[in-house]
């Protein structure tokens, strides 16, 4: 479906010089490789997602998958087509949706535009009605079609930026941090959706987000960018089991214990009874599991990964001596 | 109109009506500028019957006929191009399976329908108020080639305008510029044949005369027999070689610009 091979990207950008002159009449560029070399295939079905620092080249490889802009060298291929020649055919089979940036008309509602997106997708009647039902249900966004957009909150325009951005029923498609900025709620309701719309439509996606929960939540495979390359390119559950250092147990008391009985297993990392949380490192749990279940009166008892925050951040330290995600 | 054409200009027409008394000052600022201009005119025919080859009626009319051709040829909004390429929103156009030129020569129509709307009451005001006499339209066929290439024209320096975005954030001076000239060497206050012989002969080669003087020309009957083959033909050449150019830098611009970070 997707083959990138060995592709780069520099970005010539303008530095401004001291003299006006010499900045109209002889212009100088500095180089920016925002990708080196990168090469990976996403097949059919796949939901990948695609993390990495701020200018690590998530975007630019988005913006180059779905024919924005042209690479300086290597191979693209997006469905068998190459994405900067911008066929219709590809662009009627793909989605960017953008979380910063929406393609909504900002003084009319929803309505006019998905009317204008209808002609111009060329989607019958028929496909209309019922691909607008489907995703205004699975949104539960229905009440929202005619409001004009900029009366929206960021939460039900994102939620109408999808409703919009998938009413042709791409085959492919492309989030940009679609969760960015949104308050934990509409968070959970766009996470829920990409996840029902891609178990329905069988879609390729492709996910960035800075808010790596929403990576946790949806993708089994994971890209890492760092400075314009591929670090890690592998399943999410191996990276988890890789670079987990410690494990949280979480024990619910059956009753009051004192504190020594407490430090016995280790400095709690949290303690509001009846619940009672230590970090462990992975090598002594069962040993430390063993003396809870003999010391402790307790009612529930389970063994919680790390965030993939801290997983990523582990990571990046023992690959690059740095903690960005 | 192929349908996606046609919502299109429906879309733009919706997207004036929310701003409504945006579009009605504009529209009044416009009849001002009208009036100015006919009572300049009116006054300089107070103690002449002549100026040039110009009857007070002919030049009234060159006048209004002028003021309504150059409504339509000029009315764009491509303006607003620039501005997306500098903060990257025509990345949303550029996916969309669609002719950009064609997606915007749609939206420039509604512009220009919208104002002609407007315009043709300003102009039956004007001739109800103060009893003004105009030369009924002339020599349509003229007419018609001559304002189809000034629309083609308008809408190609346009385009241009706006993708000085792709190299530049700095969009606004060009335009400016061009504003000004069409002002003063495109006929928007005087016939530009009043103006010296070889001032208004080396006009001609350039592509504002062709905007909507020369249209304007044909409705009023001033056809110069002699030059008006050649007229049209510099016209079909600006049309080709405008077309040409802003497709070249469309693709050049698509091709360079970086939309990094954007």
């Amino acid at each position: 479906m997707i083959t990138v091979k060995n592709l780069t990207k520099i970005y010539q950008v303008h530095t401004r010089q001291k003299n006006f002159f010499l900045d109209v009449f002889a212009r100088q560029y500095k180089e920016i490789h925002a990708l080196n070399n990168i090469s990976f295939d996403i097949g059919e079905d796949e939901l990948v997602g695609f993390i990495g620092p701020n200018g690590a080249g998530k975007t630019t490889t988005l913006k180059i998958l779905s024919g924005i802009l042209y690479p300086t060298s290597g191979m693209v291929s997006v469905m068998n087509t190459t994405p900067f020649e911008k066929n219709i055919r590809f662009l009627k089979q793909i989605a960017f949706v953008m979380g910063q940036r929406n393609q909504l008309i900002w003084d009319l509602s929803t309505r006019d535009s998905l009317q204008l997106q209808k002609t111009i997708y060329e989607i019958n009647d028929e496909d209309f009605k019922k691909n607008v039902g489907e995703l205004t249900e699975l949104l539960d966004a229905n009440d929202l079609l005619d409001k004009p957009v900029k009366t929206l909150s960021l939460g039900q325009r994102m939620k109408m930026e999808l409703v919009v951005g998938l009413l042709h029923r791409p085959k492919i498609i492309f989030f940009d941090e679609p969760t960015i900025g949104l308050d934990i709620f509409s968070q959970e309701a766009i996470r829920n959706f990409i996840k029902s719309y891609q178990s329905e439509t069988k879609a390729t996606i492709i996910l960035t987000s800075h808010y790596l929960e929403d990576v946790k939540r949806l993708a089994k495979r994971l890209i890492i960018i760092h400075n314009g390359s591929i670090v890690y390119d592998g399943s999410l559950s191996n990276i988890v089991e890789q670079y987990t250092v410690e494990k949280r147990v979480v024990v619910t008391l059956d009753k009051m214990v004192n504190d020594t009985e407490l430090r016995g297993i280790g400095v709690p990392y949290t303690l509001s009874y009846p619940k009672v949380t230590f970090l462990i490192k992975k090598g002594f749990l069962p040993e430390k599991i063993k003396h809870i279940t003999q010391s402790l009166p307790f009612s529930d008892l389970t063994v919680e990964d790390e965030s993939i925050e801290e997983i990523i951040k582990t990571f990046f330290k023992e690959h690059h001596g740095s903690s960005h995600t | 109109m192929p349908t996606p054409y046609l919502q299109i200009f429906k879309t733009t027409v919706k997207e004036y009506s929310a701003y409504r008394l945006n579009f009605v000052l504009w529209r009044l600022r416009m009849f001002l500028n009208l009036l100015l201009n006919f009572f300049l005119w009116t006054a300089v025919f107070d103690k002449r019957l002549s100026f040039g080859a110009y009857s007070k009626d002919s030049m009234i009319s060159y006048i209004l006929y002028a003021s309504l051709i150059s409504t339509f040829v000029m009315g764009s909004r491509t303006a607003e191009i620039g501005a997306f390429i500098n903060d990257g929103t025509i990345i949303n156009i550029l996916l969309k399976p669609i002719s950009f030129f064609k997606y915007y020569f749609a939206r420039d129509l509604t512009d220009k329908v919208m104002n002609i709307v407007f315009a043709l009451l300003e102009l039956g005001l004007v001739l109800w108020l103060f009893k003004a006499t105009i030369i009924l339209p002339q020599q349509p066929f003229l007419f018609f080639l001559f304002f189809v290439n000034g629309i083609f024209i308008a809408f190609f320096i346009n385009l241009l305008l706006s993708f000085i975005g792709f190299w530049t954030p700095e969009i606004w001076a060009p335009r400016f510029l061009f504003t000004m000239l069409v002002f003063f060497i495109s006929g928007s206050y005087f016939p530009l044949n009043i103006l010296p012989s070889v001032i208004y002969h080396l006009l001609l080669i350039t592509p504002f005369p062709y905007l909507f003087y020369l249209p304007t020309q044909m409705l009023i009957g001033h056809v110069d027999w002699r030059l008006v083959y050649l007229q049209f033909a510099i016209s079909c050449v600006w049309v080709f070689l405008l077309y040409g150019v802003a497709m070249s830098v469309w693709k050049r611009g698509n091709k360079t610009f970086s939309f990094w970070g954007r």
